[in-house]
């Protein structure tokens, strides 16, 4: 097991108070915090010390100098990226993932997990890396093999299968960097048990659509991990 | 001098749950030994044994609790799910599980991080840990002892409840 001393992370966010208030959750003995109020700070900080990128970035969408996804080519494939919003639309998470963050956060809603969810996100790279990468690839051909069974169960009615598909994909999917997965498959479970099946449909439509993307934008960053792979070898 | 090693259990018939605690709890607890066992089982020598609710297509888990409490008495028994409903934190009341996490909240892992650790290190959870660990579902569990409380003076006994609850 990696040392948490290794950790450290750049905070990208323009309000000073809020800044203040990632870096009290976040910093410990084990991690090393920068701040950056802007684009244009980061970028600084960024160039300053190639060699040497943060572990992961918290990542404010609305900053004064631009959008936070502005920032994603300059961050390294290895820095784990956490972009916070004020709304997590489904269309502003895809275009967060699409741009490669590893995961969406609501800042009203779901701050107090930030600290786990950043633990989770960089486990993949600092922790025995191999096990957890394998992990996380074992999960995603799971999803892939899901979204499989669960068209088929849609297809056929069958309600004791979509209810256990949902029911581990609430139990597992946020564990993995896929809350909105393991959302969905919640609004599944409640409709099952309360034997609404017109809100049933819409959910498990809802789920599959959540497990779609999620492919999709692994299928994205896998290949951007790949072109930045390639261009980084000498020839 | 030999110092014991504590050892946590987690029995899950899902790989993946099994796998990501087995991390967690190994990055967390580095001086515990983490096990994790696929099949509805009870085996002796844990001190915490963390238990999933469903195993299949079989609703074991109340079960499975009462089982582990015969054979480790005096270990941390604490219920995983992915969904917890009344009738089964009530199940869970009655069989004295002293936590239950909803398996899909990350807040949740960490209070079951922080319970196991204050167990861990004091042999008992104490009256803090109770307090500031189990969140909404003590607070659920509170409710349902009241509500067992009322129904037992209305003539509505739980052990009635529990008995076809067993069947």
């Amino acid at each position: 097991m990696s040392s948490r001393s290794q950790v450290s992370g750049l905070l990208v966010e323009d309000v000073k108070a809020m800044r203040i208030y990632l870096r009290a959750m976040l910093e410990d003995e084990n991690i090393r915090i920068t701040e950056a109020s802007g684009l244009g700070e980061a970028r600084k900080f960024l160039r300053a010390s190639p060699d040497s990128p943060p572990d992961f970035v918290v990542l404010d969408l609305e900053l004064p100098d631009g959008n936070g996804l502005d920032l994603m080519p300059d961050l390294s494939v290895a820095t784990r990226v956490v972009a916070l919003t004020a709304d997590v639309t489904r269309e502003v998470e895809l275009q967060c993932l699409n741009a490669g963050c590893d995961l969406v956060i609501e800042k009203n809603a779901e701050l107090a997990s930030l600290r786990e969810r950043v633990w989770h996100s960089i486990a993949a790279r600092t922790e025995p890396g191999v096990r957890d990468q394998e992990s996380c690839f074992s999960y995603v051909t799971f999803l892939a093999e899901v979204l499989v069974e669960l068209r088929s169960a849609q297809a056929q009615d069958d309600l004791l299968q979509i209810r256990q598909i949902a029911h581990r994909l609430r139990g597992t999917a946020i564990h993995f960097g896929y809350p909105g997965i393991g959302s969905a498959a919640k609004s599944v479970n409640v409709a099952l048990r309360a034997g609404q099946m017109d809100r049933l449909a819409t959910a498990a439509e809802t789920l599959c659509a959540r497990i779609s993307d999620a492919l999709e934008a692994h299928h994205l960053k896998t290949r951007r991990q790949s072109i930045t792979e390639i261009s980084s070898c000498e020839f | 001098m030999k110092t014991h090693r504590h050892r946590i259990a987690i029995i899950d018939d899902d790989p993946f749950v099994t796998k990501h605690l087995t991390q967690h709890f190994s990055d967390r607890l580095p001086q515990t030994e983490v096990v994790g066992i696929g099949n509805p089982i009870a085996p002796v020598g844990f001190d915490v044994y963390i238990v999933d609710r469903e195993f299949g297509e079989d609703s074991c888990g109340q079960e499975l609790v009462q089982r582990v409490k015969k054979v480790a008495p005096n270990s941390l028994i604490i219920a995983y799910s992915a969904f917890l409903d009344r009738a089964f934190l009530r199940d869970l009341v009655l069989e004295d599980c002293e936590g239950a996490f909803d398996k899909g909240s990350l807040e949740e892992l960490e209070k079951m991080t922080l319970l196991i650790e204050d167990f861990l290190a004091t042999g008992s959870v104490s009256a803090k840990a109770r307090k500031s660990n189990q969140g909404t579902i003590h607070l659920i569990l509170n409710l349902v002892r009241e509500w067992n409380t009322r129904l037992s003076r209305n003539g509505q006994a739980t052990v009635k409840y529990h008995s076809n609850v067993q069947s």
